[in-house]
C-alpha cells in the first residue's frame, strides 16, 4: 500500500520535479542565448560603424591629395680668396698722337696687383618645399618651391664678373637670392601604360642631378647629370621604360626639349635690324688723317630662341656577389644647344660707375653666337650600404657663327700691327672664339664611406679644362663647383644625428687656372697670343673683372628633412 | 689640403667602432624585395602591386611586427627568408609614402 502511494506520489511529483529542473535548464539556456544574441547584435553593428569610419577616412584622404615634404638648411660659410695680378681694361682716353702712339685714342689698362679677400662669416638659409599632387593613377603634378637667402644679403647682387651675380630664372634655388619663394620645379608627370613611358611637361627636375645624391646622402633628384646641367630648365621630357625589351628594371631611354632663351615674348623679338658702335677701326689711319678712322659697327637684330634638344640613357643595376648586394648606375647624356646667346634675361647691380649711384641694371641677350654639343657619362657603384664611388666625364664642342656679344669693346689694329680686330674687353664669342670650333673637357670623381647608416665621410675631385663650361652658374662663390676651369677638391662629413636631421661639415678647395669660369663666352686672344695663355690667371691677363685663382671655403650646415 | 685629407681619414677610422648593428640593409632590402616580393606583387596581378609607397612608415612597421602574409593566412618568414626580413623592412620603411625619400621600387 505504502509503496503504491509512494509510487503514485512519485508519479505525481516527478513531472513537476522534472519540469522544475527543465525550467532551470531552460532558463539558463535562455539566459545564455540572450547573451549570445546580444553579442551577435553587437557584431552586426560593428561593420556599420567601421563603414562609417572608413567613409570618413576615405573622404578626408580624398580631399588631401597634395603631399608635402621638404628640407630646411641653415649653413655657415667662411671663405678666403686670392687674386693674382692682372691688367684691368678701363676704357679709352684721348691721346695726343706721338711717335710711340700715333692714334688720337689710347686704351686705358691699369695693372692690378695680387690681393686677398676674405668673407669669414656668412650665414644662409634655404627652404625647399616638395609637393606632389595626385590627379589620378597615371597623372601627377610635381613641384618644388625654394627660398635661398644669405642672411643680410642683397636681393639683387652686384655684378663682379661671375655669372652667378646676375639673377636669372635659371638659377632659382641654386644661388642665394631673395627671400621670395621661387618655383624651381613644376611639371605634369604622366605615366603611359600602352607605351611604357613617362612624359613630363613644365619646369623640369634639372638641378642636383647624379651623382650629387652621393654627397647629399639621399636619392637621385634630377634627370640630367650634374656635370651637364645644374640649373632650372623649362621644357618637355619623354622617357621610355625599356624593361620589357630585356633591359634591367628601371632602364630608361629619353628625349627632352627645352627653351633657354625666348626671343619673342619679352625678348625684343620685333626689334628691327639695328646697328651700334662697338669700337674704332684704325686700319687706314697713318697719324695724319683722322678722317680715316671709322667706327666698328655691331649689328643688333631679331634674335632666335635658344633651344636645347637632348637624349639620355639611364640603366640601374642591382646584383648580388656572394653575400654582398651591390647597386650600380650608368648614365649617358647628350645635349645640342642651338642658337646660344651671350647673357639671358636677368638683373644685376652694375656698380661702381664713376659719378653714378648704384642701380639695378637689366641685361638681356644681344646676339646668337652659335650652337654647342655636350656629352656626359657617369658611372656610380654602391657596394653594400657602406661604400660608394663614382666617376663622371664631360665633353663640349662649340659651333660658332662668327657673332660676338655686344657687351664689349673692339679695336681694329692697323695693318702694321696685324690688322686684326682686337677685343680689348667684354664677353666675345662662344668659348672665346667666334670663328673657330673649340672643345673642352671635364671629369668628376668621388668616394663616400658610410660605416653606419647615420654617418658618412666623402672626398670629391673635379677638373675642368681652360675653356670648360657647363650649364650651371659657377665660380667659387658658394655655388656649384663643376663649372670650374681648374681643380676643385671637396671633403665632407655627414652625420644624421637624429631622425631626419643631419649636420654637415665640409671644406672646398678651388684652384682656378683660367679666367671666366661659368661663362660659355669669352674675349678672344690678343694678336699673336694663344687664348689659353692669354686667359691664364698666372700670366697677368687683360680682364675687365677680377677672377680668383684660389678659393678656400669651409662650411657647416644643419639640415632637416620632413 | 693634405692635412685636410689626413683629418678626414682619421675621422673615418674613428667611426669604424661605431659600425654596430643599425638594423637591416637598405640596399639588400631593395634587392630581396625585387627578387621575392615583386615576383608576385606586380601591376595587374592577383596579388596587387606593392611598392614602398603602398604604406606609411608606421604601417610597414606594424605589418612586419605582425609577421603575417596573405592577410594572415601564412607567416611572413615562410615567403621571405628570415634573415632577409629585416633588410626588406628597412628598405620599405626608408622609402615609405611619408618618408623623406619616398620612391617606387622601379626607380
Amino acid at each position: 500500500m505504502n509503496s503504491r502511494i509512494t509510487l503514485a506520489l512519485v508519479a505525481m511529483l516527478a513531472p513537476a520535479a522534472l519540469s522544475a529542473q527543465s525550467n532551470q535548464d531552460l532558463q539558463k539556456q535562455i539566459e545564455q542565448l540572450k547573451v549570445q544574441l546580444k553579442a551577435v547584435e553587437e557584431k552586426a553593428a560593428t561593420p556599420q560603424e567601421i563603414d562609417t569610419r572608413l567613409t570618413k577616412v576615405e573622404t578626408k584622404v580624398a580631399g588631401d591629395n597634395i603631399q608635402w615634404g621638404g628640407e630646411l638648411r641653415t649653413r655657415f660659410d667662411s671663405t678666403q680668396q686670392h687674386f693674382k695680378s692682372y691688367n684691368q681694361f678701363m676704357g679709352f682716353m684721348q691721346n695726343t698722337p706721338s711717335a710711340s702712339n700715333p692714334y688720337p685714342f689710347a686704351p686705358i689698362a691699369q695693372p692690378v696687383g695680387a690681393q686677398d679677400w676674405s668673407n669669414s662669416v656668412q650665414w644662409s638659409t634655404r627652404l625647399r618645399l616638395n609637393m606632389g599632387i595626385t590627379i589620378n593613377e597615371n597623372a601627377k603634378v610635381m613641384g618644388r618651391l625654394v627660398m635661398y637667402k644669405v642672411h643680410g644679403g642683397a636681393d639683387v647682387p652686384t655684378f663682379n664678373g661671375t655669372p652667378n651675380t646676375i639673377s636669372t630664372s635659371f638659377t632659382a634655388g641654386q644661388t642665394p637670392a631673395t627671400d621670395a619663394l621661387l618655383v624651381e620645379r613644376a611639371s605634369l608627370v604622366y605615366h603611359f601604360n600602352s607605351v611604357a613611358s613617362i612624359l613630363s611637361i613644365g619646369r623640369q627636375n634639372t638641378s642636383d642631378g647624379p651623382p650629387f645624391e652621393v654627397r647629399e646622402g639621399g636619392e637621385r633628384q634630377a634627370t640630367p647629370q650634374a656635370l651637364a646641367v645644374n640649373a632650372t630648365i623649362d621644357g618637355i621630357g619623354w622617357k621610355f621604360q625599356l624593361d620589357k625589351m630585356g633591359f634591367p628594371e628601371g632602364t630608361l631611354l629619353g628625349i627632352c626639349y627645352g627653351v633657354g632663351y625666348e626671343s619673342g615674348f619679352g625678348g625684343g623679338g620685333n626689334v628691327k635690324s639695328n646697328q651700334t658702335i662697338v669700337g674704332m677701326n684704325f686700319t687706314n689711319f697713318d697719324g695724319t688723317n683722322p678722317s680715316a678712322i671709322t667706327p666698328v659697327v655691331g649689328n643688333i637684330g631679331p634674335l632666335k630662341d635658344t633651344t636645347v634638344l637632348g637624349a639620355m640613357f639611364d640603366m640601374p643595376l642591382l646584383f648580388q656577389i656572394g653575400e654582398s648586394v651591390q647597386s650600380a648606375n650608368l648614365y649617358l647624356g647628350y645635349n645640342r644647344m642651338g642658337n646660344m646667346t651671350d647673357i639671358p634675361f636677368g638683373n644685376t647691380i652694375n656698380f661702381p660707375i664713376p659719378g653714378q649711384t648704384p642701380s639695378t641694371q637689366y641685361v638681356t641677350a644681344t646676339a646668337n653666337l652659335g650652337d654647342m654639343d655636350q656629352f656626359t657619362a657617369t658611372w656610380k657603384h654602391k657596394i653594400g650600404d657602406t661604400f660608394t664611388y663614382f666617376v663622371s666625364g664631360g665633353y663640349i664642342k662649340s659651333h660658332p657663327n662668327g657673332q660676338v656679344s655686344q657687351y664689349g669693346a673692339y679695336w681694329t689694329m692697323p695693318a702694321s700691327m696685324g690688322g686684326n680686330t682686337v677685343q680689348l674687353s667684354g664677353f666675345g664669342g662662344l668659348m672665346g672664339d667666334p670663328a673657330k670650333s673649340e672643345t673642352a673637357t671635364a671629369y668628376y670623381a668621388g668616394v663616400r664611406y658610410d660605416p653606419t647608416s647615420t654617418f658618412g665621410v666623402g672626398v670629391e675631385f673635379n677638373h675642368g679644362s681652360p675653356r670648360w663650361w657647363t650649364y650651371t652658374p659657377a665660380t667659387g662663390e658658394y655655388t656649384d663647383k663643376l663649372g670650374a676651369r681648374g681643380d676643385v677638391w671637396e671633403g665632407y662629413i655627414h652625420w644624421k644625428f637624429a631622425h631626419n636631421a643631419a649636420i654637415r661639415i665640409g671644406y672646398i678647395d678651388y684652384k682656378y687656372t683660367t679666367a671666366m669660369s661659368g661663362w660659355q663666352i669669352g674675349p678672344s686672344a690678343q694678336p699673336g697670343q694663344n687664348w689659353e695663355s692669354a686667359m691664364n690667371l698666372s700670366n697677368t691677363p687683360m680682364l675687365q673683372y677680377a677672377y680668383p685663382s684660389t678659393v678656400k671655403n669651409f662650411y657647416t650646415s644643419l639640415e632637416v628633412r620632413f | 689640403m693634405r692635412n685636410t685629407l689626413k683629418l678626414l681619414a682619421v675621422l673615418a677610422a674613428l667611426t669604424v667602432p661605431l659600425a654596430a648593428a643599425q638594423g637591416g640593409s637598405d640596399t639588400k632590402g631593395k634587392f630581396f624585395f625585387k627578387k621575392t616580393c615583386k615576383s608576385c606583387h606586380t601591376p595587374g596581378s592577383a596579388a596587387k602591386e606593392i611598392t614602398p609607397l603602398s604604406k606609411t612608415q608606421a604601417q610597414w612597421k606594424a605589418y612586419f611586427a605582425a609577421g603575417k602574409h596573405k592577410k594572415g593566412a601564412e607567416k611572413l618568414d615562410s615567403v621571405v627568408k628570415p634573415e632577409q626580413v629585416k633588410d626588406v623592412q628597412t628598405f620599405l620603411v626608408n622609402h615609405a609614402s611619408d618618408s623623406p625619400q619616398p620612391e617606387t621600387c622601379g626607380g
